[in-house]
């Protein structure tokens, strides 16, 4: 399978008190955001719902990370401003 | 209609987090 992966500059993020570095990816026309842990990787990207609303989701879909997802959606939002 | 993490989105956006999902799991195990 033949991907287009490009990665912009990787920037830190200070999420519930400790800084954790978060890389931009891009997949064709899709920008995701691998965001570093101790021992994992969190995949998030923004999506658009069916009646237009933004939101974030980890990708895989998990519902246990909601909350976090929105929160660090939200850090990553104020980055990119 | 087509629901992601719960939320209902587009057939055209859920493929498009599905076909996310494909790379990234090929990033997860080194293959790009």
């Amino acid at each position: 399978m033949s991907q287009s992966i490009r990665t912009d500059d990787v920037f830190s993020i200070e999420f519930r008190g400790k800084d954790y570095w978060c890389e931009p990816l891009r997949r064709n026309n899709s920008i995701f955001y691998r965001v570093k842990f101790e021992k994992s990787y969190l995949y998030l990207t923004q999506a658009t719902s069916a009646n237009g609303a933004s939101f974030w989701t980890a990708v895989p879909e998990d519902p246990k990370l909601k909350h976090v997802v929105q929160e660090l959606g939200e850090i990553i939002s104020k980055h990119c401003q | 209609m087509c629901y992601y993490n719960g939320i209902k989105v587009t057939k055209t956006e859920y493929i498009r987090l599905k076909e996310l999902e494909k790379t990234i799991a090929f990033l997860s195990e080194g293959l790009v």
